[in-house]
Formats: C-alpha cells, structure tokens, sequence
C-alpha cells in the first residue's frame, strides 16, 4: 500500500511537473452565451506582450469546424490584451436550417514579437516537453517518423508565417545578394518584391541561403535566429505538441488527395504549418534515435510541411522529407526560430 | 480464535516463515496451525486491526483522489513510450529517395480525413468551454419577422 502510494504521489508529481509552460498569453473569465441568433464569446486576455494571436477552434458535436468559413468577427486574430474582448459569432448565417446540439471548442493566444529589421511576425512559444513523432493520431506513418519519443523544448518564438518576398528583400539589399527567385525582380540593383507577392512566402532559397538569412538577421540585434529544430518545427505545428496530425486549428484538413490551399492558422496562430511551400528545418536528415554527430556539409536536410498541390499525407506535422542542402526548389521555403 | 477452516478452537502458534520472520514486529499479523486438520492461518494483530479502522479509509481516500488527478491529467498527454509500442503505425510508407523533387514524395494518400485528436493541456494560454447551443431556423425567423409587420 505504501509503496504503491509512493509510486502514484510520484507520478503525480511528474505529470504536473511537466507541459507547464513558462509566462506566456493568457485567456481568462471566459463565459461563452447564446444571444438570439449570435454565440458570444466574453474574455479578458492578459499578456504583457502589444499585441497577441488569439485563436478559436469550434466543434459541433465532435466535428471540427473550420474557423475560416465561418462568420466569426471581434477580438479575433491579432487583438490587444486587456479586459472586455468579445467574439461574436454569426451562427445562423452558418446554420441556416438551425442548430440545436452541444458547442465544444478553445480558444488560445500567443504573445507576438516584432523583428525589428524586417517586421517579421513571431509568435512567443512556451517550450515543454512533449512525445515527437508518429502516433496513432495520423492516418498513415512512415518508418523515418518512428520511433515516437519524448524531447524537450525551452521556450522560442518561430514566425507566424513563411518568410516573404518583402522580406527577403530587405536581406538581398542588405547584403547585396544576387539569384534568381521566383517572384523577385532586381530592378536598379535593387530587389523589389513583384505587385501581389508582397506577402507570398519567398521560395527557391537553398539551405546555405536561408541560414544566412538568419545570421543576417541575428548581427546587430543580439538574438540568435536560427532554422527551427525538427522538434521545435513539429512541436509547433501539433499547435504545441497536441495530438494533431496537421497544423490546422482543428488538426484536421478538408478530404481530399492534393492539398487544395495553405492551411489557416493553428492553435498557436501559426498559418500555412500545413501545406504552402515545403519549410527547411536546420537539422541534417537521419533516422530517429541515432546518435547525434555533426554533419557533413553536403548533407541532406530535413524539409517539413508539404505544399499546395502535393499529397495530403506529406502535409502532416510529423512527415519529414530529406532534401539536399543545395536544391533551390521553387516548392521550398522557410520560416525563422529565435532562440530565447 | 477458531479455525477458518474447520471451526477447532484448537491451536498452537506455527513457527514463522523467512520472510516472516525478516518483518519481525512489523508482520501485521500472527500465524497459528489448527491442531484438528493442522492448517496453517493467520490472525491479524491488534495494532493492525486499528490501522485498518482508522488509516486505511484515509489512505484508500487519497488514492482514489490521486489516481482521478493522474486520469484527468492524462487524458489531455501525449502517450507514454509503453503506449506507443502497442500503436501500430499504418500501412507501412516509403522515405522519398534523395533526390526527388518534393512533389513527388510516395506517401499514402489517407482515404478520409484525420480521425478527432485528443487535446493535449496546451498551459495557461488557451481556455476550453462547452455549451448547449439552439439555433432557430433562419426561414423561419424571417416569417415570423414578416407576420410581426402590421
């Protein structure tokens, strides 16, 4: 009896030991209500961040609806903390042959920071530990997404989206770089984004390329931008190391063998984790479990995040795909870690 | 003290087996042999007894509590790697070889979309709810709105 209660207190202390994140956005004083033909959503979101990302995941009945089509509208998306924010949602307008049945759902914020020398979004991501890989959540597995296995995370911040061709050009301006990219012109010496591609991700980057950019980006700022880790990469997309299968607020994309779209924003206010364009992640490519050695330059490099047009299945958070480090495929792009 | 077995009153104390004997005054109970059909039972010593009325309820009490903590806060978590080793993965998926172009990865393609994923506790940034929705038709607010008109 005693030795059992030792291994329960245990436990018990392990269990509420670990996935506590550090200071980070919080939701507070929810009350969600029905008002005629409204659902309203009161809460204080407290953060001492400027601005957070909040984010609604719904599901009626147990199915996820996609927040997206929906006719949601108020303190939704990036919103100021402070008390009083309100979400109102149109119901009707979804629903018009009527509704009656139970609403489950969350809602979630991040802090956001601002990069100062591009404007780049990040979003402030309490680090824990968490199970990365395969699991049953998936529809299908592959043998490199196996075994699954527990890594921990300190807190980082990872880009809200891709990097962008405005972006990236404040880079090719500054260091004077030269390429060919697709949807970049160089116009006078001077590389300019082209009309309607101002915020598309920038693509056809090698790797060299892309950590470059993130050593461009930490000189002169004293903050270490990096490639995401494969398991700061994954454990983002899962919305914070939830059982996910795709980075969707509700972990689920539309049927379908090809991916029609980006996908919307995740748990952590992270767009297009799903789908987009392929994303580098800094780690050179090797099975699970293998011992960590420094790889050679000519390795190949771990892609995450499938792209429009491609296969559903390779859009999940856990499929990795190795790639060369010098392919400048214009399927490829890339988003930024800042280590904290 | 009668036999359990065959109700003698007859007895004499049985000789202590080793591990008995390691527990010493700790053994929460005496053994004795039934001289009638010479079985071997155990009674329960009196500072046992008292354990039993007044410690066991509290400590059956705080387990029960401990292992509803455990529950409610393994539901939200990701399994355990003992977990993981009875998940069978799906149909077995081939690593693209190097050098393919991303588009063209071998995955599987999965016939329906991705099964409800338990949530896992994301920390203090996100706030769950539930309530009973009941949405009137829309077809028949606006009849109503259009009988209200005078």
């Amino acid at each position: 009896m005693i030795r059992l209660l030792c291994v329960l207190l245990a436990a018990a202390a392990l269990l509420s030991g670990s996935g506590r994140p550090a200071a980070a956005a919080g939701i507070e004083n929810l009350r969600v209500r029905q008002d005629g033909d409204l659902v309203l959503f009161d809460y204080d979101l407290v953060s001492a961040a400027e601005r957070c990302e909040v984010v609604l995941c719904l599901s009626l009945r147990g199915r996820p609806l996609e927040a997206g089509r929906l006719h949601l509208g108020g303190d939704l998306g990036r919103t100021a903390p402070g008390e009083g924010r309100r979400i109102v949602w149109t119901a009707q307008e979804d629903f018009p042959e009527g509704f009656t049945g139970p609403l489950a759902g969350e809602l979630s914020a991040v802090d956001l920071e601002i990069e100062p020398k591009t404007g780049m979004v990040l979003a402030l991501i309490p680090g824990r530990s968490f199970e990365m890989g395969c699991g049953s959540w998936n529809p299908v597995c592959e043998k490199d997404e196996l075994p699954m296995h527990r890594v921990s995370l300190d807190d980082y911040s990872l880009g809200l989206t891709e990097v962008t061709c405005t972006q990236f050009t404040v880079y090719l301006n500054a260091v004077g770089g030269d390429g060919s990219f697709p949807h970049l012109a160089r116009m006078d010496g001077v590389w300019r984004a082209e009309p309607g591609f101002e915020e598309a991700p920038v693509t056809a980057v090698d790797f060299a390329r892309a950590k470059d950019f993130c050593t461009w980006l930490s000189q002169g700022t004293n903050q270490p931008f990096d490639l995401p880790s494969e398991a700061q990469w994954e454990y983002a997309c899962r919305g914070g190391g939830q059982w996910q299968a795709f980075g969707t607020a509700t972990g689920s994309l539309p049927p379908g063998e090809l991916l029609a779209a980006p996908s919307g924003t995740n748990l952590l206010g992270l767009s297009a984790m799903s789908g987009g364009v392929w994303e580098w992640t800094r780690e050179a490519y090797a099975p699970y479990g293998s011992p960590q050695v420094e790889a050679p330059a000519g390795a190949p490099r771990v892609l995450r995040g499938g792209r429009d047009g491609g296969e559903t299945a390779t859009a999940r958070c856990a499929n990795r795909y190795p790639r060369e480090p010098g392919a400048k495929d214009p399927t490829v792009g890339f988003r930024v870690v800042r280590e904290r | 003290m009668k036999c359990p077995y065959c109700g003698s009153g007859e007895f004499w104390p049985s000789r202590k087996r080793l591990p008995e004997t390691l527990l010493g005054a700790l053994l929460p109970y005496r053994p004795y042999r039934c001289r009638s059909c010479l079985k071997r039972y155990l009674v329960s010593v009196p500072w046992y007894l008292a354990f039993r009325r007044l410690v066991f309820p509290v400590l059956v009490a705080l387990v029960l509590v401990l292992t509803a903590v455990i529950v409610l806060t393994r539901q939200g978590r990701a399994p355990l790697p003992e977990e993981q080793a009875a998940m069978a993965p799906a149909a077995g998926q081939a690593s693209p070889p190097a050098g393919q172009v991303p588009d063209a990865t071998a995955a599987a393609v999965p016939a329906e979309p991705a099964p409800a994923a338990p949530k896992a506790a994301s920390g203090q940034q996100t706030a769950v709810f539930r309530i009973y929705l009941d949405i009137a038709p829309k077809a028949a607010k606006d009849a109503s709105a259009e009988g209200a008109v005078p």
